[in-house]
C-alpha cells in the first residue's frame, strides 16, 4: 500500500478554474465533492468505471504511481484520452501544487463566477421533452 | 486490499461516498422514439416493439453448474436443435472440410463438387476413429487409421484388406450423415432427423427481419474462439443483456443509452429475441452527463481521428450528437471498405441490434457492428467454448475467410488486435465470467434474482430451454 503523503495538495481543475484543497490522503475526486463539485463517475469512486478519469497537467510533488486496479480501471478511459498523464480522480492522491483537466466538471450549485464547462446542451436528447430540431 | 474510493490512501478510516442517485422509474429515453426521429428511418422491423416481459419468478443457480442438469443438456438439448456449425465460407471450396464438435459429438461439414454441403458423424465405421480432427482440404475422407476411405458424397471407396469384411456390403456401408441446412450463409446441423425444419423453427419473422443484412455480402474478417471458465449459459447471458453495460463496460456510457435498451420477444416466432440500445446519446445515469462534443468524440476518435481538429470532426448545425456520429461512422465505412452508407438508417449506421436464435446463435443487425457470437459447453459445466467473429462488406473479390485465432482459459482477449475497439470490451466480459461462474455456487438460496425487463432475454432463454428439456409446461 502507498505511503500517506504527509501533505494535501492545492489543485487547479480545469476548464472549470476552481482551486480546491486536498486533505493529506484524500483522493481527489472526495476533495472535489468536498468543495461542491460534480465529478464524473459511475461507480461512485470504486475504482471500476474509469468515468472519473483527469489529466495531469502539472505537479509540484511525485504522484504515486497508479495501483493495479486503477491500473485495470484505467483501460475504461476512453482511448483518446488515455496516456500517461491520465489518472482516475478517485484514486489519485495528490500533494504540493497541481493542476489537473477534466471537462464535465461542474458546481452541485451553478455558481455564475465560475464558466460553465457544458454550455450546449445536446439539441435532442430526449425525444419526450421535444426540441426545435422535431 | 483495496479500500473503497481512495485504495492508494491507505487511510484507516473506512469512507461513506455520498449515495448513488435512486433510480426508481425508467428513464424517459425510448427506441421507437428516437428512431422515428431520426434523419434517416429505420426499417419497418426496428420499430416493432412487443413490450411483452415474462414475470419476475427466479433462476435456479444450479443450471449453470450442475453435472445433472448439464447432463440433461447433453441428452435433450444439443442432440435435438438446430445449431449453428460453421460460417459456409469457411469451407468455399470442393473438398473443404469443416469439423463441428458439440460435447462428444463430431461432424464434418463438406462442401461438394457441386457446390453443395454435407454433413457426415466424424467417425469411420471401422473401428471408429475420427476420420478428420481439424479444418482441412481433400479429395475424400480417408481415416488414418487403417485408409478405410469414403468419397465426399459419403460414398464407400475402398476397403482395407477387404476379404477380410464378409460383412461389409459396399453400397450400404455410406457414411450416416447429419442434417445440414444454410440461412444467410451460416451452416446450421441437427442430429434429430425428427426436427423441424430450419426455416420453420427460425420462423418467418426472423427472416423477415434479416431481409436488410445480408451476410452473403460480408466476408469473415476476425474470429477469435476462447476457452472460458465458466458454463456456456453463463456466458452467453452476458451477452444478451445490456443491463451489466454500465458497471461492466463504463467506457461506453458517454456513447450509449444503455439502461434504455429495448427488449422483445415475439408471440409468432418463439426462438428469437432482440435488444437494440441507441449509439449518440449518453447514458442518463452517468452523473454528470458528459457534453455533446464527448460523446461525438467516441465515435470521432473510434471511427475518423484524421477529421480531429477539422470542421468535419465537430458537430455540425442542426445535427447533435447522435447525427454527428452517424455521420461519421457513414464516412468511416465508405473510407474502410468502399461502402456507400449515404441511405442506410441511422440506426442501422449507430446501434447496437442484437438477435438471438435458441439455443445459442447471435448474430447482430444493422452494420455498426457485423458481429456474431456463440457460446458451447466445454469439457465440464464450469467451461465453455466462445467464438466472436466479425463480418465486414467487401467490394470486388471477396477476401477469404480469416484465420481462427485459438485462445486458452488464460490468454488475454486484449492482444486481438483484430477485434479493434471490441478487443477491450470483450476482455472486460472475460475477466467477469469465471466470478460468475464461481459466485453462483455459493448463492446461499440457489436463486438468480433477474430485472423483469432488461434480463427479459434471459428469462426468455430459460422458457425455452425448459419447453426443451421437458422441465414444465412452458408459456410459449
Amino acid at each position: 500500500m502507498a505511503e500517506r503523503p504527509a501533505q494535501g495538495a492545492v489543485v487547479r481543475v480545469e476548464p472549470l478554474g476552481r482551486v480546491i484543497e486536498t486533505l493529506p490522503g484524500e483522493p481527489l475526486m472526495r476533495a472535489a465533492r468536498r468543495a461542491g463539485l460534480r465529478w464524473p463517475t459511475i461507480c461512485n469512486g470504486a475504482a471500476l468505471c474509469g468515468s472519473c478519469y483527469c489529466r495531469v497537467v502539472s505537479h509540484s510533488d511525485p504522484l504515486a504511481p497508479p495501483s493495479p486496479k486503477e491500473r485495470a480501471a484505467l483501460l475504461a478511459v476512453p482511448p483518446h484520452m488515455q496516456g500517461p498523464a491520465t489518472r482516475l480522480a478517485c484514486q489519485l492522491v495528490p500533494s504540493g501544487d497541481i493542476i489537473v483537466e477534466r471537462k464535465g466538471v461542474m458546481p452541485v450549485n451553478p455558481d455564475p463566477e465560475y464558466a460553465n464547462p457544458n454550455p450546449k446542451p445536446n439539441p435532442k436528447p430526449n425525444p419526450k421533452q421535444g426540441t426545435a430540431n422535431d | 486490499m483495496d479500500s473503497f474510493d481512495g485504495a492508494a490512501g491507505g487511510e484507516a478510516e473506512l469512507y461513506d461516498p455520498p449515495p448513488l442517485r435512486a433510480e426508481p422509474t425508467r428513464p424517459a429515453l425510448f427506441v421507437g422514439d428516437v428512431l422515428r426521429r431520426d434523419a434517416i428511418a429505420p426499417p419497418a422491423n426496428l420499430l416493432e416493439d412487443p413490450r411483452r416481459t415474462l414475470g419476475s419468478d427466479p433462476i435456479p443457480a444450479d443450471r449453470y453448474f450442475s453435472q445433472a442438469f448439464a447432463d440433461l443438456e447433453a441428452q435433450k438439448l444439443w442432440p435435438k436443435v438446430w445449431q449453428f456449425a460453421c460460417w459456409g465460407q469457411d469451407i468455399p471450396n470442393a473438398g473443404d472440410i469443416h469439423v463441428y464438435r458439440i460435447l462428444d459429438r463430431s461432424v464434418l461439414i463438406v462442401r461438394q463438387r457441386d457446390g453443395g454441403v454435407k454433413a457426415f458423424v466424424n467417425a469411420c465405421l471401422h473401428r471408429g476413429r475420427e476420420l478428420c480432427e481439424t479444418h482441412s482440404h481433400q479429395a475424400e475422407l480417408k481415416c488414418p487409421y487403417h485408409f478405410f476411405t469414403w468419397g465426399l458424397e459419403g460414398n464407400l471407396k475402398w476397403t482395407p484388406s477387404k476379404w477380410d469384411f464378409p460383412q461389409v456390403e459396399e453400397e450400404k456401408f455410406r457414411l450416416p450423415e447429419v442434417r445440414v441446412a444454410e440461412w444467410n450463409g451460416f451452416l446450421f446441423v441437427n442430429f434429430d432427423k425428427d426436427a423441424p425444419d430450419l426455416e420453420t423453427f427460425m420462423g418467418a419473422r426472423w427472416n423477415d427481419h434479416w431481409q436488410s443484412w445480408d451476410f452473403t455480402k460480408r466476408y469473415k474478417a476476425a474470429h477469435v474462439q476462447k476457452k472460458v471458465r465458466c458454463n456456456w449459459k453463463a456466458g452467453q447471458d452476458a451477452f444478451i443483456e445490456g443491463f451489466h453495460a454500465f458497471a461492466s463496460h463504463s467506457q461506453g456510457a458517454a456513447l450509449n443509452a444503455d439502461d434504455c435498451g429495448q427488449l422483445d420477444i415475439f408471440d409468432d416466432a418463439p426462438n428469437m429475441s432482440r435488444m437494440q440500445i441507441v449509439l449518440g446519446y449518453p447514458s442518463p445515469r452517468l452523473d454528470p452527463p458528459p457534453a455533446p462534443e464527448e460523446t461525438f468524440a467516441m465515435f470521432l476518435y473510434g471511427f475518423m481521428p484524421e477529421l480531429a481538429g477539422t470542421p468535419e470532426g465537430e458537430i455540425k448545425p442542426g445535427e447533435d450528437s447522435r447525427d454527428a456520429g452517424a455521420r461519421i461512422v457513414r464516412q468511416a465505412y465508405a473510407k474502410r471498405w468502399g461502402v456507400d452508407m449515404s441511405g442506410v438508417s441511422t440506426a442501422e449506421t449507430l446501434d447496437a441490434i442484437s438477435y438471438f436464435m435458441f439455443p445459442n446463435f447471435m448474430p447482430w443487425g444493422g452494420f455498426a457492428y457485423p458481429l456474431v457470437y456463440r457460446f458451447r459447453p466445454g469439457e465440464t459445466p464450469d467451461s465453455c467454448i466462445w467464438d466472436v467473429m466479425l463480418f465486414h462488406p467487401f467490394e470486388g473479390d471477396r477476401p477469404p475467410s480469416c484465420e481462427t485465432a485459438y485462445l486458452d482459459y488464460d490468454d488475454s482477449l486484449m492482444e486481438q488486435t483484430q477485434l479493434g475497439g471490441l478487443a477491450l470490451v470483450l476482455h472486460q466480459d472475460d475477466v467477469q465470467l469465471p466470478a460468475v461462474q464461481r459466485g453462483m455456487k455459493n448463492l446461499a438460496d440457489g436463486n438468480l434474482v433477474l430485472t423483469e425487463y432488461q434480463e427479459l432475454r434471459i428469462r426468455h432463454f430459460h422458457k425455452l430451454l425448459e419447453r426443451q428439456l421437458g422441465l414444465k409446461q412452458s408459456a410459449l
